[in-house]
């Protein structure tokens, strides 16, 4: 039986188009245009995976709304946050209401799919209490391919899947500097500019400093991009 | 001027009124001179009244004026004698005993006064004691002679002044001079002689009997009694009496010359004032304090004069026994300067004795003409002014004399003084108070303007952003002033909805804009993978290309506004900023390849507290800047430069210059300048990006032409920390 998703987003036109790509990739998609609609059809059957907007026509928080609900019924359901609204703010307490990601528009359909399937993938080994033969240890940094998590000196990060990949792909070669335009492709989005890289690296350095004072492995290669310290 | 007096602040300009003001004690001032010739008027036409009134008095009276009726009056300088009527006819006999009723007008004469007279002058030896009295008719002399040797004539001799004697100089109006000789044989009778000039001989050998003398011996020396016709005694009558002693009996000497007076003596015989007792009488009962009434004749002798001029005493109230503070002290001296401003008159003033007897003033000259005048001199020692009123006296078409009036103005120039003393005192005290208030008035008005400039300009930053919407409104009450302070503060409140409105707008159009994208760039993906073949048509790559180029556009919309918002809560790292901007210059010949950089550091290990991603951001957007406006082929200069406590990086590019009134402007948001890529999004969001972090870094940005070659330098200055 094909995975549900459960897409809340108030613009016909873009909710139609992730509605084709998903389905495109074999998912089972129910779609949503209101906070209203969408709660009934949640009290009819819960999602695998909800896709949410934050503004839903004239509900500035309706997404957050939404998302709290769902946390409620299931604490381990993969909510993503698809939406325009860009501002650090937004980013924070989309991530505090325990979304799993948070992709701010125009998105690339290709690369929604490879989070959905993360997503999953992380939800699935979860709920199988994952072996640890995917993890990867850097020192330090402990990396589990299935889960997607990552811990740093035994504390697990609570980290997006973009910040999971620009940690893996900083981690991987220790000592080799990562441009820019490699870290926006690992971000699997549509449109990243430096800045982004910028805020993302920010985000993360804060996560790291929040188990670790002293975390100090990414430096900035000013200019050009970031490198992982080695050991 | 006009120009100058408009840059005044206003505290000044309320001065400048308050100066306006001095004209009120002016005003006051001339009010009080008006008022002091309005007086000086009054006291002229009531004095020439006065007058008019005593002319008309004495009018018609020229039994006043005849000479006839004339007494004698004989006038030395100290010692006059007057001729005082007698109570009773005198006895020719020597006797005194008639003279009783004038005894304590008796004058007492002594002294050498004459050159010829010896040293050894002993006045217990010779001395005169002499009376001049009127009855009826007749004038009376008296002479009570101290003499220590009686020599009478001896009439072998024929030169008269060989004997103890009187002499009498009669100057007649016409100044002809007549000397009169009186010596006796014997006690009795005398023999009076009208004789030459020297005193020697008889002009006639009669003696003269219109004159009639006697003489008594007594034990001290002898007295004689005069009498005199009136009638002989005219208008303009000079007299003068000697006592001449000769005590040798042998060589006949004179030994001593005793005169009634100096003048008389010296051989200038004193004028006789012709009192006119009558006059004198009815004008007692006209005297008016501290004025003065002259009757002359019409040859402009005085005939009488009544009343004296005497200043009004100084009515001062002692204050010598108040405490003496330092308030009383700085009153006392402050009405010294007062007084010394408003020329306090004098107490005292002296003025024409009333002793003169002719009054040759040009005034009299036209009033004897027969026209009343007024006028005012000064007095002798010229400390006051007199007014004087003269008023002819007629009788019949003959004019015979003037009355006229004396008055000092002194009593007005003191009423004036006092008035021009307490109106100087009430003005400056209200002067002062006026000026404290209005001063004050100013002083809170400007403060309160100042106040209201103040808060305004704080409230709104140079850029237009309104800080603060809220006049603080309890320090504006409800004038004018308040109403602008409310005006201002609904104004700010409007103008900061508009800048919110305008603030918010970026971040609501990218948020708007950022659907219908999301819509195309989703379309354009399905797109590509459901319809065969279409994936690398070159329409979709451009469809594809314009689609990321809006995105960045958004992106930047919302770059600024989200920057701040970043900032805030971004905690500062200690960096060696040359060496983070010479990594930085190699990053970018890495992300420009076919564009040269040149770096000229020129101090190295500068550390600045900073956020090293916004840090790199502000350079991104420098370069990017320089890049976008660069020539081909001409490298972009990145310049560290340190100055005393700041950190300079200077990124200069060759190309187009800047024009004057853009380089101000260049950090403000949506500006932008020159001719650009038309590849490049163009927002003029860059280096206002750069100015935020500037400014978060405590630093200052500008931008200027460069000097050397056409092109621009973007300078930003930062504060430099404390190495760690």
């Amino acid at each position: 039986m094909s995975r549900t998703i459960a897409i809340v987003e108030d613009d016909a036109d873009q909710r139609d188009n992730y509605a084709d790509a998903l389905r495109g990739q074999g998912y089972a998609v129910n779609t949503y245009a209101n906070k209203k609609d969408a709660l009934d059809g949640f009290e009819r059957a819960l999602p695998d995976l909800a896709i949410l907007d934050i503004m839903l026509e004239d509900e500035i928080d309706g997404g957050f709304d939404l998302c709290r609900d769902l946390r409620q019924q299931s604490p381990h359901m993969p909510i993503i946050f698809l939406t325009a609204r860009d501002s650090d703010i937004d980013r924070v307490s989309g991530l505090r209401l325990d979304a799993w990601d948070y992709i701010t528009k125009p998105v690339n359909l290709q690369f929604l799919a490879v989070r959905v399937s993360s997503l999953f993938r992380i939800a699935s080994s979860m709920k199988t209490e994952a072996k640890t033969s995917a993890a990867l240890v850097l020192g330090n940094l402990a990396i589990d391919q299935n889960s997607m998590s990552i811990s740093w000196k035994g504390h697990l990060l609570s980290l997006t899947l973009t910040e999971f990949w620009l940690i893996e792909a900083l981690a991987r070669n220790p000592g080799h500097v990562k441009t820019y335009d490699v870290l926006m492709q690992t971000t699997r989005q549509s449109y990243v500019e430096k800045n982004t890289i910028n805020g993302y690296v920010r985000r993360i350095r804060k996560k790291f400093k929040e188990v670790d004072a002293s975390f100090s492995m990414i430096q900035t290669v000013f200019g050009v991009g970031y490198r992982w310290e080695p050991d | 001027m006009l120009k100058r007096l408009r840059t005044l602040s206003i505290r000044t300009k309320l001065m400048c009124i308050v100066i306006a003001l001095l004209t009120i004690p002016w005003m006051g001032y001339h009010y009080v001179l008006e008022m002091k010739s309005f007086l000086v008027q009054g006291q002229q036409n009531a004095l020439l009244l006065t007058a008019n009134g005593i002319a008309t008095v004495l009018n018609d009276r020229s039994e006043l004026f005849n000479p006839a009726t004339g007494v004698p009056e004989v006038l030395g300088e100290e010692n006059d004698i007057f001729a005082h009527e007698l109570q009773n006819l005198i006895q020719l006999d020597g006797q005194l005993s008639d003279w009783q009723s004038l005894e304590s007008f008796t004058s007492y004469h002594t002294g050498p006064v004459n050159l010829s007279c010896e040293s050894d002058y002993n006045p217990s030896s010779f001395s005169l004691k002499h009376l001049l009295g009127y009855y009826e008719n007749y004038l009376y002399a008296m002479f009570e002679v101290n003499d220590s040797k009686l020599l009478y004539r001896d009439l072998e001799r024929r030169q008269l002044d060989t004997s103890d004697q009187i002499r009498m100089l009669l100057q007649l109006s016409d100044n002809t001079l007549k000397h009169y000789l009186m010596v006796a044989r014997a006690p009795g009778r005398m023999s009076i002689y009208l004789v030459d000039d020297q005193w020697k001989l008889p002009l006639n050998g009669e003696p003269v009997t219109e004159f009639m003398a006697e003489m008594a011996e007594t034990d001290i020396g002898y007295h004689i009694e005069l009498r005199l016709p009136r009638d002989v005694i005219g208008a303009g009558t000079r007299i003068g009496f000697f006592a001449v002693d000769v005590d040798d009996e042998e060589n006949r000497e004179i030994h001593h010359i005793v005169g009634t007076s100096p003048q008389v003596s010296s051989g200038e015989p004193a004028q006789i004032l012709l009192d006119s007792p009558e006059l004198t009488k009815i004008l007692k009962g006209l005297d008016r304090p501290q004025s003065r009434i002259w009757v002359l004749d019409n040859q402009q002798r005085v005939r009488t004069v009544v009343g004296g001029l005497s200043a009004a005493p100084p009515t001062q109230n002692s204050q010598a026994d108040e405490p003496v503070s330092w308030f009383s002290e700085t009153y006392r001296a402050f009405r010294g300067h007062v007084d010394a401003l408003l020329k306090r008159p004098p107490e005292r003033f002296t003025d024409i004795s009333e002793d003169i007897t002719h009054r040759p003033d040009k005034i009299f000259t036209a009033i004897l003409k027969g026209t009343p005048k007024v006028a005012q001199r000064p007095s002798l020692d010229n400390k006051a002014q007199i007014i004087v009123a003269g008023y002819p006296i007629k009788s019949g078409d003959e004019i015979m004399g003037a009355v006229i009036v004396e008055q000092s103005s002194h009593a007005i120039l003191a009423l004036q003084y006092q008035l021009l003393r307490s109106l100087t005192l009430v003005t400056i005290l209200v002067f002062v108070f006026v000026l404290l208030a209005l001063f004050a008035f100013a002083w809170r008005l400007t403060a309160r303007i100042g106040r209201l400039y103040n808060t305004t300009e704080r409230s709104i930053t140079s850029e237009g952003r309104v800080l603060e919407d809220q006049i603080p409104s309890r320090t504006y009450p409800a004038d004018e002033l308040g109403d602008l302070g409310r005006s201002i503060t609904s104004m700010l409140k409007r103008l900061s909805g508009y800048t919110r409105y305008l603030e918010e707008m970026p971040d609501t159009l990218a948020h708007e804009m950022n659907n219908p994208l999301n819509v195309v760039s989703s379309s354009l993906q399905i797109l590509q993978t459901d319809v065969p073949g279409v994936q690398n048509n070159k329409y979709m790559l451009r469809a594809q290309n314009g689609v990321n180029r809006l995105r960045s556009i958004l992106t930047n919309l919302t770059e600024a506004a989200n920057l701040e918002e970043a900032m805030r809560g971004e905690v500062k790292e200690h960096i060696n900023f040359p060496s983070l901007v010479s990594e930085f210059v190699d990053g970018y010949r890495t992300s420009f390849p076919n564009q040269q950089f040149l770096l000229e550091l020129d101090t190295s290990d500068v550390f600045i507290e900073g956020s090293p991603d916004h840090l790199a951001q502000m350079l991104d957007k420098l370069i990017d800047n320089a890049v976008q406006f660069s020539l081909a082929d001409c490298p972009i200069i990145v310049r560290i430069t340190q100055e005393v406590d700041m950190v300079n990086v200077v990124v200069l590019n060759e190309g187009q210059k800047l024009s004057e009134n853009i380089s101000d402007k260049m950090f403000d948001p949506m500006v932008s300048y020159g001719k650009t890529n038309a590849k490049y999004s163009h927002l003029g969001l860059g280096l206002f990006v750069v100015r935020l972090i500037a400014e978060y870094h405590q630093g200052k940005t500008w931008a200027e032409n460069r000097e050397e070659v056409s092109g621009v330098a973007v300078s930003v200055s930062m504060p430099i920390a404390s190495p760690p």
